[in-house]
């Protein structure tokens, strides 16, 4: 097995003046569900589009240790905008996949759309935006590819559905895949995440194993009026009332703890994300 | 792949053949008054004033219309049939990339497929569609003259064909740049329609007439003189295949 699925270095994207992208660095570990979170326009979907060169860029690429032109075929993408072939049925759409694609087990496919209730017989046109995306899901699912890349996948779906793909997701990586996950919904990462990286303005501010974070990192609130050098700490936040100091040094935790009226908080997804962001300085 | 573009295209591609068809079978029940209309026709272009017999230009081919095969290659390949022929290329090359962009499912097609191959399904599907119509419906004039009684050959025919087949060729060409550069499927149709539309008024100009290929593509060549215009077959073919490299070449870097 390679050591990184996938292998991000320098990537910069412009569009026009704008950098959407700025020269980040990623690397997908193997047989996890790797999660790229941030806000909308951080640069997602522009880095997701880059890998699968449906866009032109400057830095290195390789997919299993490939070019995308090679490895394409060991991938199965569901981008942002789930559009498919709307004058197609469920069923002609599991026939046009099976001639499309050689790793497409149509089989799968139609199990997969009976278990998401969708019908055969009726026209994508006619369905609802989550029927829409559970039709894309279940096709891009029944496809045997090593990486399976998802652009923000539940959107737009109930909450029982919701729980459903992100359970087939987890599923994934249990079974040896490989899944890279972006999405803005941070207790869904929470949830199926093995590793993540936040991306932030065209910039990963932090890359990092989910489990353990709140042994690793220590979030204090302190008086708004204490002194303190920034530079020394992950990630400093000015709140209204306080100043949120995130840190994984155990020295700087013990010089927190001392510090008059300053007061430990839970490291969760949330706060970490919130703290990183906010604060908005590399921590790598 | 080739499934997914011919299920595509089928119903646009059934839709004309029928109006064409239906346009053929018009063309031979109009053929009895045809020589009626052009003898009283003659009649009274000899009574016009000459600045109106001026502006009508030549028209000796009006009383060569008592001939099957002339009327054949007149009212068949020179009109009701080849001058509708770039409108079917249009019709059938400008959402062929266009419709992939504006309805986003160009994502499902290009993370999975390499761009050689998507290009190279797509242009040559579109192709067949349109040379096949081409040819089916071009043969079909003769055939069907044969069948209703008159008495018209092949050879005058394939000579036409010759011509449309690398005429229609130019121009789906053309609008394939077009569908590939569009985001959306209003922009293909409305350049086309100025194309199809403006290379003629262009060729109204001497010096540009060589940029009108409507002569062409109607067999006027064939029609006036029995041959095949060979220089400007050539020339369209060459255009034609720098204009299917820079299709390639826009299509392979095209952000999407």
């Amino acid at each position: 097995m390679q050591d990184e699925a996938i292998r991000v270095k320098n990537l910069r994207k412009n569009y026009g003046n704008f950098e959407a992208v700025k020269g980040i660095d990623l690397s997908l570990v193997p047989g996890k569900v790797n999660a790229l979170l941030g806000p909308n326009g951080a640069g997602k979907t522009t880095t997701l589009k880059s890998i699968l060169g449906l866009v032109q860029y400057s830095g290195e690429i390789t997919i299993l240790g490939e070019k995308i032109d090679v490895a394409r075929e060991r991938i199965s993408f569901v981008p942002e905008d789930k559009s498919f072939y709307d004058s197609l049925t469920p069923e002609k759409a599991v026939k046009m996949c099976s001639m499309l694609m050689n790793n497409f087990s149509a089989d799968k496919a139609a199990k997969q759309m009976k278990d998401f209730d969708l019908p055969m017989n009726k026209k994508i046109s006619a369905f609802s935006h989550g029927m829409k995306t559970s039709t894309y899901l279940a096709i891009a699912m029944s496809q045997d590819a090593d990486i399976f890349i998802f652009d923000e996948p539940t959107w737009g779906l109930d909450p029982l559905r919701r729980d459903e793909v992100l359970e087939m997701i987890s599923a994934l990586s249990e079974s040896g895949k490989t899944v890279l996950y972006t999405s803005h919904i941070i207790p869904e990462v929470e949830k199926i995440a093995d590793v993540f990286s936040i991306m932030y303005k065209g910039e990963i501010l932090y890359s990092g194993e989910m489990k353990g974070l709140d042994d690793r990192f220590a979030l204090y609130s302190l008086p708004l009026k204490t002194e303190i050098d920034r530079n020394d700490f992950t990630a400093v936040v000015k709140e209204a009332n306080s100043l949120k100091v995130l840190t994984d040094n155990p020295k700087d935790i013990a010089r927190l703890k001392e510090i008059a009226g300053s007061k430990r908080e839970e490291v969760n997804l949330e706060s970490f994300f919130g703290t990183i962001v906010r604060g908005n300085k590399h921590v790598l | 792949m080739f499934y997914k573009e011919i299920h595509e295209m089928k119903l646009r591609v059934i839709i004309m053949f029928v109006v064409l068809l239906v346009s053929l079978v018009t063309t031979i029940a109009l053929r009895p008054y045809a020589a009626q209309m052009m003898e009283e026709m003659t009649a009274q272009l000899e009574e016009m004033p000459d600045f109106l017999k001026n502006l009508m230009g030549d028209v000796s081919g009006l009383s060569r219309l008592n001939d099957d095969n002339y009327y054949l290659l007149s009212q068949w390949h020179g009109k009701n049939y080849g001058q509708f022929l770039p409108f079917v290329v249009l019709l059938i090359a400008f959402p062929i990339f266009a419709k992939e962009f504006d309805k986003k499912t160009i994502y499902f097609l290009l993370s999975r497929k390499n761009r050689n191959e998507v290009f190279r399904t797509k242009y040559l599907a579109g192709l067949g569609a349109v040379l096949t119509i081409t040819a089916v419906l071009s043969l079909l004039g003769p055939v069907a003259m044969n069948l209703a009684g008159y008495s018209t050959v092949f050879a005058d025919t394939l000579k036409v064909l010759l011509q449309q087949l690398v005429g229609v060729t130019f121009f789906y060409s053309l609008f394939t740049m077009i569908s590939i550069m569009s985001r959306d499927q209003v922009k293909p149709v409305v350049a086309g329609v100025v194309i199809v539309l403006g290379l003629p008024i262009l060729g109204m100009i001497d010096a540009l007439s060589w940029l009108n290929p409507y002569p062409f593509i109607l067999g006027s060549s064939v029609a006036q003189k029995g041959t095949i215009d060979w220089i400007y077959l050539v020339s369209l073919l060459a255009v034609t295949a720098v204009l299917t490299a820079i299709d390639y070449k826009v299509f392979e870097k095209k952000e999407v």
